[in-house]
């Protein structure tokens, strides 16, 4: 029993933990974005190119949080199958 | 102008004049001017590849596959919105993620949906190119592909999401080798060249290349027609088997596509495969027989087009990924391919000639480019490793940019999410076989204007009409 216990507070941890990194990288993404758009202005090559990077991270940031918010949601599912199984 | 100059223009002049009187006065079957319609008769590459066939009694390998355009890509075009649904924000987030073999222990997640397609070290490229390749699909977050070769360590170290081919020269299909990848790909075929055998010549390998591919001194590099052990659809069935419950990674097929399409794909999804790979007959190669590469095969809009309505019709699309390959080379191409159904695509040739770039002046004029890409090439040392990964990253990031673009203008905030319903068609026949909406009529007129032209009679059978309308009045 308080195997389970522990179990299903180390889930919760992880949500919560994975809401955190979601939200975080939602907003460097988006800082991502807004550095790109303040580099592209220039017409210098170094700094063409640090946009280009940026805009590249802003991308994988963004696929960060997806894959955070399916994390998140998986967790929900078993955290929600377990206690069904519990009440039965 | 300088004295040199105008004696260089007198000279040239003279040349000029001389040779037009002569085609001019010259008997047509004596004269130069011949070559022009008859190579337009036969078409140069083949007339040059009919005499290298006279030239060396073998079949000859022409590099990068069939020069046809035989996806009529040209004939689909996206459909903008502006107010019955409006245009995505500009500062929304579009998102470029996509995920190959969903129910996999192990999926394989992509930032972007375009990977580096499967071009072996040693049989097809140099170490410098795979290299290459391999950073930039790392840095832009998606995959690069082995090709058909064995690990090469250097590639496994810098590639962040590899996908091997388990193939038909068997150089991978060891437990110790596809245990280190993030995805097998069966590779049956390819669209340059079907499932034919293939030969590299013992001479022509290197120590680095033997020791990749594990391959005695004087021993030839061999593709099968066949995979070893894979003589039934049973035998397939029981390798994916194996190898999801081995690796726990995405494990696929790849093919090259044919009209058997279907059966094909329905024994895939028998065997339980994550993602199907078509190649489409567009596909590139280093080199194999121009018969193979322009005679073979089925396009690759065709053919992702009804792997993708066969995956709906079996629903299948959430379970089993599809990717599409062979002759994409814009953007635009690409994002088409996977509104009809594709949910990432390969690109090889086009990444080849990014990364060469404006590295091609060190080749042209005395060489071709791919002297300087191809494992046997007389130039690989002159590629510059850091220049070719940043230009096949810039590559792919414009070319992510300009998909990005499209999704706006359409409304949409991912690019998994355009569907052949964001497409029109401007063929009446591909419209139908695509099952996208024809540009010609507004929607509500679509049904009706088939029915309309099927009553329509050809001009043939309408002049027979007409004449026996004639004759009964009379």
């Amino acid at each position: 029993m308080d195997h389970n216990r522990e179990f299903m507070d180390t889930l919760t941890s992880f949500h919560s933990d994975l809401n955190r990194i979601q939200t975080m990288a939602g907003t460097l993404s988006q800082i991502e974005r807004d550095h790109f758009n303040d580099l592209s202005k220039y017409e210098d090559q170094r700094l063409a190119g640090i946009a280009v990077a940026e805009q590249n991270s802003a991308r994988q940031l963004g696929e960060i949080k997806q894959l955070c918010i399916a994390m998140a949601q998986r967790i929900q599912e078993i955290q929600g199958s377990l206690d069904n199984r519990r009440e039965v | 102008m300088g004295i040199l100059a105008r004696l260089l223009r007198g000279a040239v002049n003279e040349i000029t004049d001389d040779a037009v009187r002569t085609m001019v006065r010259d008997q047509y079957t004596e004269n130069l001017f011949e070559m022009i319609p008859a190579s337009k008769k036969v078409n140069p590459i083949y007339l040059m590849e009919t005499a290298m066939r006279a030239s060396q009694g073998r079949p000859v390998a022409r590099p990068l596959g069939s020069h046809l355009r035989l996806s009529p890509w040209d004939s689909l075009l996206f459909s903008p919105v502006h107010l019955f649904r409006f245009p995505t924000p500009e500062d929304v987030a579009i998102s470029t993620a996509t995920i190959i073999g969903p129910r996999a222990k192990k999926p394989l997640s992509l930032s972007i949906p375009v990977m580096i397609a499967g071009m072996s070290y040693g049989g097809a490229l140099s170490k410098t190119v795979k290299i290459a390749l391999a950073r930039a699909a790392t840095m832009a977050g998606t995959a690069t592909n082995t090709g058909e070769a064995g690990l090469m360590e250097e590639e496994r170290q810098e590639a962040g999401l590899l996908i091997g081919q388990y193939n038909r020269g068997g150089w991978l299909n060891t437990r110790e080798k596809y245990s280190r990848l993030d995805a097998i790909e069966i590779q049956l075929g390819q669209g340059a060249q079907g499932s034919t055998p293939q030969r590299s010549s013992a001479k022509n390998i290197g120590e680095e290349y033997r020791e990749v591919f594990e391959l005695q001194e004087d021993q030839d590099a061999v593709i099968n027609s066949r995979l070893k052990g894979v003589n039934t659809k049973e035998d397939f069935i029981q390798l994916v088997k194996k190898l999801r419950e081995e690796t726990g990674v995405p494990v696929g097929l790849k093919i090259a596509a044919a009209h058997h399409l279907e059966r094909e794909l329905q024994i895939a999804l028998e065997a339980g495969c994550d993602f199907i790979t078509v190649d489409g007959a567009e596909g590139g190669t280093h080199g194999t027989s121009p018969t193979l590469e322009d005679d073979v095969g089925l396009p690759t809009l065709h053919a992702v087009s009804r792997a993708g309505q066969f995956l709906m019709k079996k629903g299948a699309t959430e379970s089993v990924s599809l990717i599409a390959a062979g002759g994409l080379i814009t953007p635009g191409q690409m994002l088409k391919a996977m509104a009809l159904g594709a949910n990432a695509v390969y690109t090889g040739t086009a990444a080849l000639m990014a990364m060469v770039g404006d590295q091609i002046t060190t080749a042209i004029p005395f060489e071709p480019p791919t002297d300087m890409v191809v494992y046997h090439g007389k130039m690989t040392d002159r590629l510059d490793l850091d220049k070719s990964t940043q230009n096949i990253f810039y590559f792919l990031n414009a070319s992510i940019r300009e998909m990005e673009l499209v999704a706006i203008t359409l409304g949409k905030v991912a690019l998994r999410d355009i569907n052949r319903d964001d497409l029109v068609c401007l063929d009446p026949f591909l419209s139908r076989a695509l099952n996208v909406q024809l540009g010609f009529v507004p929607p509500e007129k679509q049904e009706s204007f088939y029915s309309e032209i099927s009553g329509l009679q050809s001009y043939e059978t309408g002049r027979e009409a007409m004449a026996e309308r004639s004759a009964l009045l009379s």
